[in-house]
């Protein structure tokens, strides 16, 4: 009988009518527009039913007339619990303090995240904002996003644009990085585009010059990728900046020796249990009580029904030990070819895509082991230089 | 004499639902667990395996277990339960 909500915040009883002419008294309750619902008959002479609470002090001249009985079985709603509570004024200051400890904390910035780096390190953008007096536990009153961008342009240069916008108590600085062309900064300055290394052109997009080489066409280092002297109808040379994107595959290999004697760091063996509790992006840690070490974490367990979203994480701590481990010959080889592959792909530039990789391993007679790791990737080639001469033009061509 | 229902005759010339017009009393039943019942005249029985109440033209009951009045005002009551089926016992007056 009306809403759920409306009935709570009204208030209302559950009844237990005891009485002959139940019905009757049913129809004399709908008459006297009392608001009466869930009638349920329980016994050969009751019924429940759920009754307003101002209601309830209509009904007694009706049970008088039916000579019925009534019995409160419970009581629901917002002025039973104000009732009950009224006289707890500590939970009620505690509650006004919790909203106002809500209130102001959500006043402050408690996370900076960071979208849109690829070549830029997240935390190169937040020392730049924490030189802009911008970093967490500031108010968020003292930020302008909108000036946030111009600070981080004027601090950088590879950023071509930034954005901050405030989403609850977290700041989301969105960046976009500027394309710089290698080589040559003067726009004004012939240049053509060189090779920078051998490779099979996969990609060349003109912006400015003549292209001078086709997709599948293989080059070498410092070959003209695009021509940066155009020579119009009338046989008149016309020097223009040239630039673009020029993709290439290229081969890299390379070769690393491990010998037998190599020293790894390996778990000792011992280990003790670590816990670590997040808060706002605040992690408090339990410290580790071993000189080296490494965390694993196994479970997570997320407190629900509290106000603040208290993460605690468990795991173990693993010592760590520097251990000339004679280790069989497949495992040898497996923790060769991986320390290898990381060293090889440290060198790897990171705008390079990794088409394939290919990896040898051969053991030496004196059980050296050599992984040789070959790379094919995709990347860009193209270096803008100057031209320096009518000469070196020429000999471009 | 013939008493004109001009309500019902005014329902059909400009295409609206008869029952709009009509003080005639109707039961309409949601699948086997909710029914209601619009123009009755108040309840006279009421208990777990069938709720009985009267109306304009004779009675209406609704048989079924676990039977209970959801809501009930002057002209309306909704019934839930597990309803097995309804009958209009027609008298032509009420009961």
């Amino acid at each position: 009988m009306g809403s759920k909500v409306w009935n709570y915040i009204l208030g209302y009883v559950i009844i237990n009518i005891t009485g002959r002419s139940l019905e009757r008294l049913v129809n004399q309750c709908v008459a006297e527009g009392i608001r009466i619902w869930n009638i349920k008959r329980t016994k050969p002479n009751a019924l429940s039913a759920y009754l307003m609470c101002e209601d309830f002090y209509k009904l007694k001249p009706i049970l008088k007339k039916n000579r019925c009985k009534v019995h409160i079985l419970s009581k629901h709603g917002a002025p039973f619990l104000y009732t009950n509570n009224r006289t707890r004024v500590a939970l009620l200051f505690g509650l006004i303090f919790l909203m106002a400890a809500l209130f102001t904390a959500s006043r402050f910035i408690w996370q900076i995240d960071i979208e849109g780096c690829v070549t830029i390190e997240p935390h190169e953008i937040l020392y730049l904002l924490s030189e802009a007096n911008i970093e967490k536990g500031k108010p968020k009153s003292t930020v302008s996003t909108f000036k946030v961008g111009d600070e981080l342009r004027k601090r950088d240069s590879r950023i071509a644009w930034a954005g901050a916008t405030f989403e609850g108590i977290r700041l989301v600085v969105k960046v976009v990085e500027a394309n710089e062309l290698h080589g040559s900064d003067d726009v004004q300055q012939p240049a053509s585009v060189y090779a920078t290394c051998d490779g099979v052109i996969t990609k060349i997009v003109a912006m400015n010059g003549k292209p001078m080489v086709t997709i599948g066409q293989a080059v070498k280092t410092g070959d003209v990728l695009i021509e940066g002297t155009l020579i119009n109808e009338g046989d008149k040379k016309l020097l223009v900046h040239a630039y673009g994107s020029v993709l290439a595959r290229v081969l890299s290999r390379e070769q690393f020796e491990f010998m037998p004697e190599t020293d790894f760091i390996a778990r000792s063996g011992n280990k003790h249990p670590s816990t670590k509790v997040n808060l706002f992006g605040f992690t408090l840690a339990s410290g580790s009580d071993y000189a080296k070490s490494e965390t694993e974490w196994h479970s997570i367990r997320e407190l629900s029904g509290m106000f603040l979203p208290i993460v605690f994480e468990f795991g173990y701590d693993y010592e760590l030990s520097d251990l000339t481990v004679q280790l069989p010959d497949d495992e040898a080889k497996a923790k060769a070819v991986e320390i290898a592959t990381e060293r090889m792909l440290s060198k790897t530039s990171k705008d390079a895509t990794i088409v394939t990789k290919l990896t040898e391993t051969e053991v030496k007679s004196d059980g050296t082991i050599v992984v040789t790791i070959t790379l094919v990737l995709e990347k860009e080639i193209g270096i803008i230089k100057p031209i320096q001469s009518q000469e070196d033009a020429q000999g471009a061509e | 004499m013939r008493k004109i229902r001009l309500g019902r005759r005014i329902a059909r010339a400009i295409d609206l639902p008869e029952e709009a017009l009509s003080d005639e009393p109707c039961v309409k039943i949601n699948g086997p667990d909710y029914a209601v019942i619009y123009r009755h005249c108040g309840i006279y029985e009421c208990i777990p395996e069938r709720i009985c109440m009267w109306t304009r033209l004779g009675d209406i009951c609704v048989n079924g277990s676990n039977l209970k009045i959801l809501s009930i005002t002057d002209d309306m009551a909704h019934i839930s339960g597990l309803i097995s089926s309804v009958e209009l016992n027609y008298t032509g007056t009420k009961g």
